[in-house]
């Protein structure tokens, strides 16, 4: 598998605290990688380290292959958690600013800077100052900063708090173009919701420590528990089921099941196909907060560093 | 350091300013207010005709009356007056431009009281000019009754002229102290102005950025260094910028009002009201046109050398306090202690001055931080052994380099660290981390 970026074995230490503990990461070209986890679990911190914001105390980068080094940071678009413009400055003129300083040529960057300014129906706003412009219109303007210059990988540090849904929305698009495109998007959230349609792959941080590493599809089948939705044409009588079976949301046709380990999904089917007219049988996939919620619980109580 | 880089973030901290209204608003208002501070009293002193008397002189003795009205010039005309004490009195009741000057019986006495009586008392410049043409008619006549003839009198007639003359290996030069000390005063506390509102105007864009959060989009594309660079860069030449239109500024406006209101109008504000004769103050005109031609070039150079040293010595620590806190309440206690050895030279002053070659100006003017300031100020005084100023201009060079190299630590640290108060202990603690 090629990676556009490899991450081995990068350890992050603070004062008093292991911020990244030996974390291990490769993110395929092409794809959207979700980066999970809990506040303070050191999701920035490693995103800082791939921006070359921070230096890792121990393990290293390579971009495409290569040692991580200043000629990469103008590959690399970045929109950090907490984010601000120039308060004082005209809008295309910030934009092409930070542009500029990822490489393009004055021209260049302005004009790009009015063209995206255009395509996100701003255009009228491009000689106004920062400051003039709504929050959800600032928000737009970093995204620009952010991806104008077609890097091949954007890293979103919780790019969707504070946006509002139509922003929230349009910024969900922009990044699905830009993976069709062959844009790397790796982005970090403490939230679920989106992950499990916009991501392809998914890492679970939590203490530092890397949990997970997964295919998005896989890590659910993984994590699978045993629970079925079925729906029969007959009422159900719950109490004849087989012993030890866990049921949720019961009505009288349908109703979700837990099969203990003792009993196979095959087993099971049998029963109900003998008994009712079986409408309906769908294995119910852990969702990635149920997982996340498992293994950061699983891992508790946390154990703290000590140098 | 990517040069290309530190040449876009110059440029944008360097126009953005420029730009700015506020630049255009004190770049010209500065000079504007120097003139017109210049000016006004020589216009004032020019173009003032309001005191204009018509003199009746009251001379019992008739021996001063004579030779007073071949005195007469367009501030005061002296005619013999028609009328007794007490009459002249009433009359001169209301009367804006008439006046009385009783001169006493006996001229012999060793006090001769002289009495001017006007509606409108006039200034203090017009009693000593009255003065001054009555003293020299009065000594005449005292030389005379002494017994002394014409020609004798004129034998102990004398001029003295005072010159104060530098000795340089060149040779001689003209100079005056006096305004080698005002020139010394005035570079000093032009340099301490100048790095400190700059170093001011750094340590709050940094601030802002930090307060911004754009900090950390720029610093995903450039290093934190050349951030740091790029911005005091920038700022330093907006305010070597601001000088040179100053110099350019005050230098067209002393041209143009000599042109305007005559060389005269230059020299009497300075020198009338000091000077008596006008031949003295051709004399001192001459010599402080001398004096200002011989400050000129060198010092600007040295100026710009050490606004900028300065400054840069300064402007690294300002730019790391602005990065390591959060809002500008908290500069204070900081920036205090970190003014403290940029007010010492100023609190010195004096005493450098008094004594330009003694060991308090040299050590003041070699060390690092406060050569900027005492260095101009001897310079603009004595001329200072080459050695010193090569010692100094190089010790300033490596100061500079030390305290980027300690502020560059702060600075990366601070950048992204919020919501922590900044002691200076902390300060130290990051110089040893980073």
């Amino acid at each position: 598998m090629d990676a556009v970026l490899d991450i081995q074995q990068v350890v992050k230490r603070y004062a008093t605290k292991l911020a990244v503990d030996h974390i291990s990461l490769r993110v395929p070209p092409g794809i959207v990688f979700g980066l999970l986890g809990p506040n303070g679990a050191g999701k920035t911190t490693l995103i800082r380290m791939i921006t070359r914001i921070t230096i890792p105390d121990e393990g290293q980068i390579f971009f495409n292959g290569e040692a991580l080094a200043e000629k990469h940071q103008r590959k690399i678009g970045y929109l950090p958690e907490e984010r601000g413009l120039y308060k004082k400055m005209k809008v295309a003129e910030q934009i092409a600013y930070l542009l500029e300083l990822k490489g393009l040529k004055d021209k260049q960057a302005l004009q790009t800077a009015e063209e995206w300014l255009e395509r996100l129906q701003l255009g009228d706003w491009k000689n106004a100052k920062v400051e003039e412009l709504s929050k959800g219109m600032q928000q737009k303007v970093q995204l620009i900063a952010t991806i104008a210059h077609r890097p091949p990988v954007l890293i979103l540090d919780e790019p969707f708090s504070g946006l509002d849904p139509v922003n929230s929305q349009m910024f969900e698009d922009v990044i699905r173009e830009l993976r069709d495109a062959g844009t790397s998007v790796l982005f970090s959230t403490h939230r679920m919701d989106q992950l499990e349609e916009l991501c392809q792959r998914i890492a679970l941080i939590h203490n530092g420590k890397l949990m997970i590493d997964d295919d998005t599809k896989a890590l659910r089948k993984k994590y699978r528990t045993n629970r079925f939705f079925i729906e029969t044409e007959e009422p159900l009588d719950l109490n004849a089921f087989p012993a030890g079976i866990k049921t949720e949301e019961t009505a009288s046709h349908h109703a979700t099941l837990t099969l203990p380990a003792t009993l196979s999904a095959k087993e099971m089917i049998a029963f109900l196909n003998e008994r009712y007219s079986l409408l309906k049988w769908e294995e119910k996939l852990p969702t990635l907060k149920e997982i996340f919620i498992k293994v950061v619980k699983e891992n508790q109580p946390e154990v703290p560093y000590h140098e | 350091m990517n040069s290309n880089k530190l040449w876009i973030i110059f440029k944008r901290e360097f126009m953005t300013r420029v730009k700015n209204k506020l630049f255009l608003v004190t770049t010209l208002a500065t000079p504007l207010l120097f003139l017109v501070l210049m000016i006004v009293p020589t216009l004032v002193g020019k173009y003032s005709k309001t005191e204009t008397y018509t003199v009746h002189v009251i001379d019992p003795s008739k021996r001063i009356l004579p030779e007073l009205a071949q005195k007469s010039d367009e501030t005061m005309k002296f005619v013999p007056a028609t009328m007794g004490l007490e009459e002249l009195k009433k009359w001169l009741v209301g009367k804006e431009h008439d006046a009385g000057l009783m001169i006493q019986d006996d001229l012999g006495k060793e006090k001769v009281n002289v009495v001017f009586q006007a509606s409108q008392l006039p200034s203090m410049t017009f009693e000593s000019n009255l003065k001054s043409k009555i003293d020299p008619i009065l000594k005449n006549i005292k030389l005379q009754d002494a017994g002394l003839g014409t020609e004798k009198i004129k034998e102990t007639e004398y001029r003295l002229a005072v010159q104060t003359i530098k000795i340089t290996e060149k040779g001689e030069e003209g100079g005056s102290s006096a305004l080698g000390f005002v020139f010394g005063y005035g570079m000093a506390f032009l340099t301490f102005m100048m790095v400190f509102i700059y170093g001011g105007i750094l340590m709050k864009g940094v601030m802002e950025e930090k307060a911004n959060r754009i900090v950390e989009i720029i610093i995903s594309s450039v290093k934190p260094i050349e951030l740091m660079l790029g911005k005091i860069l920038g700022i330093g030449a907006v305010g070597l910028l601001q000088f040179l239109i100053w110099v350019g500024l005050i230098m067209g406006g002393v041209v143009l009002l000599s042109f305007f209101a005559g060389s005269e109008a230059v020299q009497s504000s300075a020198t009338q009201s000091m000077m008596g004769s006008s031949e003295e103050s051709v004399q001192m005109a001459d010599k402080m046109m001398k004096a200002v031609g011989q400050f000129k070039f060198s010092l600007i150079f040295f100026f710009i050398f050490y606004f900028l040293g300065g400054y840069l010595m300064y402007g690294t620590i300002f730019a790391a306090i602005g990065a390591a806190i959060d809002q500008e309440a908290d500069a204070g206690p900081l920036t205090t202690a970190i003014s403290i050895p940029a007010y010492i030279p100023i609190l010195l002053l004096f005493a450098v001055m008094n004594n330009p070659n003694g060991a308090l100006a040299f050590w003041l003017s070699i060390i690092p931080f406060t050569s900027p300031t005492i260095m101009m100020a001897r310079m603009a005084i004595v001329d200072v052994p080459v050695w010193q100023i090569i010692l100094s201009m190089v010790l300033l060079v490596a100061g500079i380099y030390g305290m980027a190299w300690v502020s560059a630590r702060i600075y990366r640290i601070g950048l992204l660290m919020y919501g922590k108060k900044i002691t200076f202990k902390e300060l130290v603690k990051w110089v040893r981390m980073g």
